[in-house]
């Protein structure tokens, strides 16, 4: 029974408002307008194939070449010879895909899969479908695949996976779905914040001078073990200069458009874009529009490049811009408007590339999953505040043009002006879960403790959903891999045996103590241990292999280009890092998914079985392996034991130490280079997809319902507030090895409480207590329930509806309707005033 | 002397955003001298632990109805149980036996120092602006246990606040107002036979109290606060009695009108209970804040 106090009216959010009064979203720059109406809301994007058309062609004709020049030379030709686009009303030229909103397809990835997967989209109704013509479709099938079979990443990975680690993940198939453990394995490759600063402040020409210096100096003084230097720094080169050909390309195109434009506004505007494009990125901007256009050719390249899993990050934008925004703004060449106008024309276009998602991925991935991080604030490198008016400027943007990409994040400090959080808050109250938090007070730390200099470390970007990258200074990285955590428990229940996939069972490993002689919770915990140790001794041999054979089939010329680390290895960042400067910083390979699920179990468990002795272990086994069917008064009694969320002392201390179980454990392996490995907790929709395939657990929940998701407890069990549940999340982190890695965290406020002067202060109050705590990442759905149900019975009102999934943002109604119902069920914080 | 003071408490709830500044923690003490008709927290006003049956949450086990020793829970014909108050001893027999909480003692003893160390669980940034109240009930029902924990978590560095209804001796209001950064304070109804009539007791304490507290503590704020119901106390000659009362209050910083809400009218049936207000309209919001403004114009104009 709920106390009740004073009852606060329902206030809606703009975005709720606009939905329900049937409008669309809206910017207060018309030219924004008009491009979102003509060419975005309601789009169906094409996956357009001609980066993969291209790149296969030049690949057939350097078969003989060493790895990066072949991605070079590929990467020159698509440059070359990809469409070249100037779309009505735009300001910021480029695209990577043709016109309109495009997916970009990648063969020498998993690319054998789009013969399975690209006929399926010609007749598929699914509701996360691209557009393709049978003609091209067929090309795809029968031109591109062919090529690439037994040649792709993933091909060479699965041939070098032994075989025992193979099954264990893979089972029968090539595609995981098996529910124990969720590969993304060449489901992307780097997941990469970009540079952008050198580029746009002394031009790429600074860059390739560079390289033919250092190509020159080898080259005179050529021993056998640096013609992999020579390689990678004439890679380098072919690619640079292909992204300014690109640029001149577009640079004709405006021209010539411009000669037959009728209107003399925008025939105006075509010969200053021509104006640009001939001067960047090639040479220094002169100027804020002349920066942003050099920042998105730079981003066109990574798409080109690279099947970037998480999105190409935007890096610290608010830091290397804000000079010529101040510089524009104080010669008068320049006013706030305009500013946004070009910014904002920049975002449309990193909205409009939308990463493929194959049929394998998506129920993991769901919703046009994309997260181009763009930083905000934080530190500078000596530790200062970072804040300038630019900052404020894009929260702006966000707040009066609430358009999800790119994804804002916003890193915290403990010296974080009040008013940026003000501002932040005032746009996280519009209603679409942007932005989302970094804590430099752990995110620093983190870096600190892998060996990164302090200035380095305070220069990170945020990367991905809720990942770090230090620009210029990381280099490698592999895709992750999911654990669905809550199989170890299954295990040390059954003897070693798991269920799996679509009612299979099967015995992975002998534990040391059988179940029937488990006698508390120190048996449990043994037994989980060996099993986690098992699963994790898997997913290291998988990530090695990843690790070898990325390093064989890959090679991303165009991005090592860019990054210092790259040049002044002379190193492919697909390579293993010497580290002469830079570290592979492993951002998490042992992803833990359903945490939450596993601790409530545990606690549950061990009241109602080790301390209570209300039930046996094999009791709650057989209740669990049948669905509780029958059962339903235990069911009840595992839901109502005490929970984590809710500050138990004793559940806490069992999180605890499970937590320092798996550092532990993950401790003990190391990178390719001696790093430390991590462990992160970031599900994206994993923990749907792979609850999807789970039976049930002892915390009550019912076989195939969704894992808990990121560190955040089980949808709805958080009734205490989310001071509450911040303090949770923070007391079961054991730090027991500084392998406290991308703990992903996810609150769902009601709009009430963020109405008016004390919703503002009451949300500040909210991070201060997020920064203090030291936690990795916080985000916000500020959203009432009753619009959720509403957009599931009326999707087409409510298309346009954003909700925060787990690092990512995307439309409520593109979701399955087994993750829309997740979300519904997540705790709605309010003021707890009614039941 | 704190380690043995206890109390009865039925409620903490964090986070809530209404019951002064900031973000608090709300704890509500069981007890309660009135009863008014439309009180929300029904579970409050008995000062004894009480049963409660929530029919949604229970599964049909019947697992209460053996667990009972006199009786008193019966299978019911619905698929739930019915529970027989005047049978019910109090033992909670069968809410130790459900396996679902829909039977659930409301109540519990506690002491003032334990209370405080779970309300003090929580990491202190936010608490800089924010604060604790102690609401009911009627918290002055258990003044020295009130006082203990306000003066505790005044220890503690937290800023206190108290909701009452002002019924109560004197002596008690000073034993605890003393710990309080602030006051809520609730007026219901001027004229006494109606206060008799709607609470059930005489207002003439609750007045003298208000007067009183106000000159003895002139340096704690007070927010005098009406709950607005409809029929019972919203007519001008009320509100006009209450503006020119409260003008006289040195220590008054606000007066809130709390439109009326039936959200508690669920737990009545909780309780085994009839809703004394069956049925009544919630006002307008709107109507209620321009009210409220009018008031407040009378009361702190010159």
């Amino acid at each position: 029974m709920t106390a009740i106090t004073t009852h606060p009216a329902q206030i809606r959010t703009d975005v709720e408002a606009r939905m329900e009064d049937g409008r669309q979203l809206s910017c207060p720059r018309d030219r924004i307008n008009r491009i979102m109406e003509e060419r975005f809301y309601g789009k169906k994007p094409h996956a357009d194939i001609q980066r993969a058309v291209l790149f296969t062609e030049s690949m057939r004709q350097t078969e003989n070449l060493p790895t990066c020049l072949r991605f070079a030379r590929g990467f020159e030709y698509v440059m070359e010879h990809i469409d070249v686009v100037i779309q009505p009303h735009e300001l910021i030229v480029g695209t990577a895909g043709g016109a309109g909103r495009y997916s970009v397809l990648y063969p020498e990835t998993r690319g054998v899969q789009f013969a399975r997967d690209l006929p399926k989209i010609l007749e598929a109704k699914d509701k996360a479908g691209y557009l393709m013509s049978p003609e091209e479709v067929d090309i795809m099938v029968n031109q591109v695949v062919p090529y690439w079979r037994g040649k792709t990443a993933h091909d060479l990975y699965l041939a070098m996976l032994p075989e025992d680690t193979r099954r264990v993940i893979y089972g029968g198939d090539e595609f995981a779905t098996q529910g124990i453990i969720f590969d993304e394995a060449n489901n992307g490759t780097l997941s990469w914040t970009g540079e952008y600063a050198q580029v746009i402040e002394q031009g790429m020409e600074s860059i390739i001078r560079e390289l033919e210096e250092k190509l020159a100096a080898v080259e005179s003084d050529l021993y056998h073990n640096q013609m992999d230097k020579v390689y990678y720094l004439k890679a380098a080169l072919i690619c640079c200069r292909a992204t300014v050909r690109y640029a001149h390309r577009y640079a004709e195109k405006a021209q010539s458009m411009a000669e037959e434009e009728a209107d003399p506004v925008r025939r105006e505007e075509l010969y200053t874009i021509a104006e640009i494009c001939r001067h960047v990125p090639e040479h220094p901007a002169r100027s804020f529009y002349e920066a942003v256009q050099a920042q998105w050719f730079l981003q066109v390249g990574y798409r080109i490049e690279n099947f970037n899993g998480g999105g190409v990050g935007l890096g610290r934008l608010d830091q290397y811009l804000y000079p010529y925004y101040k510089a524009g703004l104080e010669d008068g060449s320049l006013t706030e408007e305009r500013a946004l106008e070009i910014l904002e024309c920049m975002f449309i276009k990193v909205g409009e590339v939308l990463p493929y998602q194959g049929k394998s991925t998506a129920g993991g991935h769901e919703g046009y999953t994309h997260f181009e991080a763009l930083s905000l604030g934080g530190q500078t490198p000596t530790g200062q505040d970072a804040t300038n008016d630019l900052t404020y400027l894009i929260l702006r943007s966000k707040r009066e043009f609430p358009f999800q990409y790119p994804d804002i994040s916003m890193r915290v400090h403990s010296n974080t002006p009040e008013k940026l959080i003000r501002a932040a808050a005032e746009v996280v109250r519009v209603g679409y879960g942007a932005p989302k938090f970094f804590n430099d007070e752990e995110l620093i730390c983190h870096y600190l403790s892998a060996g990164t200099p302090l200035d380095v470390a305070r220069d990170y970007a945020a990367s991905g959903c809720c990942g770090g990258r230090l620009p210029n200074y990381e280099t490698n990285l592999v895709a992750v891999c999911n654990l669905n955590i809550t199989a170890v428990l299954d295990m040390a229940m059954n003897d070693g045996w798991l269920h799996h996939g679509k009612g299979q069972f099967t015995k992975l490993m002998d534990l040391p103590i059988p179940s029937a002689q488990i006698k508390n919770m120190d048996d449990l915990m043994a037994d989980m241990t060996a099993a986690f140790t098992f699963f994790v001794r898997h997913i290291m041999r998988r990530t090695g292999t990843l690790e070898q054979s990325n390093s064989l089939r890959m090679a991303c010329p165009y991005t090592s280009a860019l990054s210092e680390a790259g040049r002044i290895n002379m190193k492919d960042l697909h390579q293993p890092c010497d580290k002469d400067y830079g570290l592979y910083i492993d951002n998490g390979t042992v992803n833990s998914i359903g945490i939450g699920t596993l601790y409530e179990s545990l606690a549950a468990l061990d009241q109602l079985v080790f301390t209570e002795k209300q039930y046996t272990l094999a009791q709650v086994r057989d209740a669990v392996n049948s669905n509780f069917e029958g059962n339903e008064p235990m069911r009840q009694r595992l839901l109502n034991a005490p929970k984590f969320a809710n500050g138990d002392a004793r559940a806490l201390e069992l999180a605890v130490s499970f937590d320092a179980m798996m550092q532990e454990v993950v401790s003990r392996h190391r990178t390719l280079h001696g790093g430390k490995r991590h462990m992160k907790f970031v599900p994206i929709a994993t923990h749907v997809a792979l609850g999807g395939a789970t039976i049930a657990t002892p915390n009550g929940r019912k076989a195939g319902e969704p894992l808990s998701e990121g560190i955040s407890p089980t949808q709805g069990t958080d009734g205490l507030g989310p001071i509450n549940t911040i303090n949770a999340a923070s007391a079961i982190n054991s730090r027991a090895h500084d392998l406290t890695m991308q703990r992903l965290l996810n609150i769902k406020l009601s709009p009430s409480f963020l109405e008016g002067e004390e919703g503002l202060r009451n949300f500040s109050q909210i991070i201060r207590t997020f920064v203090d705590l030291k936690l990795w990442h916080i985000q916000f759905n500020v959203v009432n329930r009753d619009t959720l149900l509403a957009a599931q019975r009326e999707p087409d009102k409510y298309r346009n509806l954003v909700v925060r999934v787990a690092g990512y943002c995307a439309y409520f109604t593109d979701l399955s309707e087994k993750l829309q119902t997740e979300i519904i069920n997540r705790t709605e914080h309010t003021c707890l005033c009614c039941d | 002397m704190d380690r043995e003071t206890t109390g009865t408490i039925f409620n903490i709830q964090r986070f809530s955003l209404h019951d002064g500044p900031g973000i608090r923690d709300l704890v509500f003490l069981k007890g309660c001298p009135l009863r008014c008709a439309w009180c929300a927290n029904p579970e409050s006003q008995r000062s004894r632990p009480e049963l409660s049956y929530r029919r949604s949450s229970c599964v049909g086990c019947r697992a209460c109805v053996a667990a009972c020793p006199r009786g008193a829970v019966r299978a019911g014909e619905d698929g739930g149980v019915q529970i027989d108050r005047a049978l019910c001893g109090g033992c909670f027999a069968c809410a130790r036996a459900c396996c679902s909480h829909a039977l659930s003692a409301i109540g519990e003893e506690v002491s003032a120092r334990e209370l405080v160390r779970r309300i003090m669980g929580q990491h202190l940034s936010w608490r800089a602006h924010s604060g604790v109240t102690l609401s009911g009930g009627e918290p002055l029902c258990q003044p020295e246990f009130a006082a203990a924990v306000l003066r505790l978590l005044h220890g503690e560095g937290t800023t206190t606040a108290l909701e009452t209804c002002g019924c109560a001796p004197f002596e008690a209001i000073e034993l605890v107002a003393p710990h309080c950064d602030l006051i809520h304070f609730d007026l219901k109804l001027m004229d006494p036979e109606l206060h008799r009539r709607y609470t059930g007791a005489d207002n003439r304490e609750i007045l003298d109290n208000l007067r009183r507290l106000s000159r003895r503590f002139p340096h704690i704020p007070l927010i005098v606060r009406t709950p607005l119901i409809p029929g019972v106390n919203d007519s001008v000659e009320n509100l006009s009695a209450t503006a020119q009362f409260l003008r006289r209050l040195p220590s008054l910083r606000d007066y809130e009108l709390l439109p009326y809400h039936n959200f508690g009218e669920g737990k009545y049936r909780q309780l085994g209970r009839e809703y004394p207000l069956a049925g009544l309209e919630r006002p307008d919001k709107a109507a209620v804040r321009a009210r409220n403004d009018a008031l407040r114009r009378i009361i702190f104009s010159g």
